[in-house]
C-alpha cells in the first residue's frame, strides 16, 4: 500500500485502538477451507485459492435462489499472525472508495474487529483470518447474519486448535 | 488430391515484423503454432492470428504453409488464394512440401487501424503458367489488428504455455471490436473507455452497496472473471469500483498497443456531483460526498501534466462543474490538471477538495492478468 494512503487510513480507522489485539490470544487457524456448507441456504458457485507473500486467499462466490440476482462475494485471507491479519484488513480497506466505512463496535459485531457499510458489506478479522463479505448481485441481501454465522464457525476452529 | 496440411501465421516467435505476434487464448489455453491444422481447425476462432500495425509497417507479411498430395505424379504446382495469398510454385517430395513461405496480398494489417476480421481463403492450384486455376481447399481464420505490440502487463516472451501474460484472444475479441477503426493510441484508449462505461448498468455497475470496493482488481486483475461477466456469466458479480474500471481500460487498451497505467489520486477529497457507471442520477458517488481515493487509467508519469481515461464515471463538462445544470463528460484523453485549470481535477473534486485530490504516481502499476 502507498505510504501516504496508509497514513490516512491509520488515522481514519484509528488503527492504534485495535491493531494486533485478539480475543483468541495467540491461537491461530491453519488450512482454512471453503467447501460449500459454510453458509446455510447458499450455494457455493466458485472458489479460488491464491497464495501470495505468506497469505493464503480464498475468493468465493455464493448464490441464493435460482435467479442469480442474489450473490455474495466472500473472501477469506489466512495470514501468518493476528498482526498480519490486521495489516491485511487495512490493505482491503485501502481498496474501498467510500469514506463512510465505519468500525462496528456493537456487541453482535463479528470478529475481534469489524468494519462495515450499512448491512450490505462487512469486513472483519478473527485471530489470524481476515474476512470480507460483499453483495455481488443486483438484489441486495443483509450480510450481518452471514458474517456472524461464518465467524461462529471460525471461532469454533480457533478454539479447537 | 492436393490439400493444405497446416498454416503458420506466427512463424517467427522472436519477431513480429513480417508475421503475427505471440498470443494465447486465455489464462488456461495456449495458441499452438501452426495455428491452422487440417481436420482440427474448422471455424475462424480455431485459427487466430494477431498483427501489429507499427511493427509490420513497410514490410511484406508472410505465412508458412505445408501442403500434401496423394497424387504420385504431382511435383511442381503453383498455389494461391486469389487477392489474398500471392501465387508461388511449390515442390512435393514424397507427397509433402514441408513449410513454404507465402506472401500475403493487402492483409488487414495494411489498413492501418484496429480491427477484427474473420476471413475465408479459397486455395487454388494450377499445373503451370498457362493452365487454369482449380479450387482445392478452404481455410478460415480470425485476424486481429492492433496498433503496436501489446504493452505491460502483456508480454511477448517467454513464448510458452505457462506464460499467462501473452496477449489473450479472449481480450482481443472485445478490445478490437470496441476500438474498431482506431488509428491512434489516444483514439483506441478513448473507444475502450467509452465501451467499458457503456457496460453499465446491465453488465457492471458502481459498487454503492459494497462501499466502492475492488471486485476484479484486488491484487491481480481477475480478467478471467471479467471475460466471464462480458460473456453473460456471473464473473465476480455486477459491482465494480474505480480500480476495476481503470484496470479494464488500461489492460484492454494496452493489448491494442497503448501505454496506460493504473494510478491513484487522493486522499479523502470532496466530490462534485457525477454520474457513476451504471447510474443516471447526478450525485456525489452514492451520496457519500467524497472519495477516500480514486483510480484511473493514466498516461506517462501519471502526474497532473498527463491525460487520464476514466470509465468509472462521467463528470460535469460545462463551465461550472460545481453546480447544476450538468453536461455529462466521460473523461478520455483529458489532462489531470491543477486547481483552476478546469480540467479533470476541477471537474471531479470540489474547490475545497482539489487540494487533497493529488496525483499519486507512486501507486502507478499494471496489474498482472489471471
Amino acid at each position: 500500500m502507498h505510504a501516504e494512503q496508509k497514513e490516512f487510513l491509520e488515522e481514519h480507522f484509528t488503527v492504534k485502538e485495535w491493531h494486533g489485539r485478539s480475543g483468541s490470544g495467540r491461537r491461530m487457524v491453519k488450512g482454512f477451507r471453503v467447501e460449500g456448507s459454510e453458509i446455510k441456504n447458499w450455494v457455493l458457485r466458485r472458489v479460488k485459492r491464491d497464495e501470495q507473500a505468506g497469505t493464503s486467499t480464498l475468493r468465493s462466490l455464493w448464490s441464493h435462489g435460482d435467479s442469480g440476482e442474489e450473490l455474495l462475494s466472500v473472501d477469506v485471507f489466512e495470514c501468518a499472525s493476528v498482526k498480519a491479519a490486521h495489516d491485511q484488513l487495512l490493505e482491503v480497506l485501502a481498496n474501498f472508495q467510500s469514506p463512510k466505512i465505519e468500525r462496528k463496535t456493537e456487541k453482535s459485531a463479528p470478529g475481534d474487529v469489524a468494519f462495515g457499510l450499512a448491512n450490505t458489506m462487512i469486513l472483519f478479522a478473527r485471530a489470524n483470518l481476515a474476512v470480507s463479505i460483499r453483495n455481488a448481485g443486483p438484489r441486495l441481501v443483509p450480510v450481518g447474519v452471514v458474517a456472524r454465522e461464518l465467524d461462529a464457525q471460525i471461532l469454533r476452529r480457533v478454539e479447537s486448535e | 488430391m492436393i490439400a493444405i496440411e497446416s498454416i503458420k501465421f506466427n512463424h517467427n516467435l522472436g519477431s513480429a515484423t513480417h508475421d503475427a505476434f505471440n498470443i494465447r487464448k486465455n489464462a488456461a489455453q495456449f495458441v499452438h503454432v501452426p495455428e491452422w491444422r487440417r481436420f482440427i481447425s474448422v471455424n475462424p476462432e480455431d485459427s487466430p492470428a494477431a498483427y501489429a500495425v507499427a511493427s509490420t509497417h513497410g514490410n511484406h507479411i508472410t505465412i508458412e504453409v505445408s501442403l500434401i498430395t496423394n497424387d504420385p505424379g504431382a511435383a511442381f504446382v503453383e498455389v494461391r488464394v486469389e487477392n489474398h495469398v500471392k501465387a508461388r510454385a511449390v515442390n512435393f517430395i514424397n507427397g509433402k512440401t514441408g513449410f513454404v513461405s507465402f506472401e500475403l496480398i493487402d492483409p488487414p494489417v495494411k489498413q492501418g487501424h484496429v480491427g477484427i476480421w474473420d476471413i475465408q481463403w479459397h486455395w487454388e492450384y494450377r499445373l503451370g503458367p498457362h493452365h487454369r486455376w482449380h479450387h482445392f481447399d478452404t481455410t478460415r481464420h480470425r485476424v486481429y489488428v492492433v496498433l503496436d505490440l501489446p504493452s505491460d502487463p502483456w508480454e511477448q516472451g517467454p513464448y510458452n504455455a505457462s506464460n499467462t501474460q501473452l496477449p489473450w484472444t479472449g481480450v482481443l475479441d472485445h478490445a478490437c471490436r470496441w476500438a474498431q477503426g482506431a488509428t491512434s493510441r489516444d483514439m483506441a484508449a478513448a473507444l475502450v473507455t467509452q465501451n467499458v462505461y457503456a457496460l453499465g448498468p446491465s453488465i457492471i455497475t458502481y459498487d454503492c452497496p459494497g462501499g466502492g470496493s475492488s471486485n476484479y482488481s484486488a491484487g491481480n486483475f481477475d480478467c478471467t472473471a471479467f471475460l466471464d461477466r462480458l460473456g453473460g456469466g456471473l464473473g465476480n458479480g455486477i459491482y465494480v469500483n474505480c480500480s476495476d474500471c481503470a484496470t479494464f481500460v488500461s489492460t484492454f487498451a494496452n493489448v491494442l498497443g497503448c501505454n496506460l497505467w493504473q494510478s491513484r489520486m487522493g486522499y479523502f477529497f470532496a466530490l462534485n456531483e457525477l454520474l457513476a457507471i451504471g447510474s443516471n442520477v447526478w450525485q456525489t458517488a452514492c451520496g457519500w460526498g467524497s472519495f477516500s481515493y480514486h483510480e484511473v487509467a493514466w498516461e506517462g508519469a501519471c502526474s497532473s501534466n498527463e491525460d487520464v481515461y476514466d470509465a468509472c464515471l462521467r463528470v460535469d463538462g460545462d463551465s461550472d462543474p460545481t453546480t447544476a445544470p450538468h453536461v455529462p463528460l466521460l473523461p478520455q484523453d483529458l489532462r489531470f490538471g491543477n486547481p483552476g485549470d478546469l480540467l479533470y481535477r476541477d471537474r471531479l473534486a470540489t474547490p475545497a477538495g482539489r487540494a487533497t485530490c493529488n496525483p499519486q504516481p507512486g501507486t502507478r502499476q499494471r496489474r498482472a492478468v489471471v
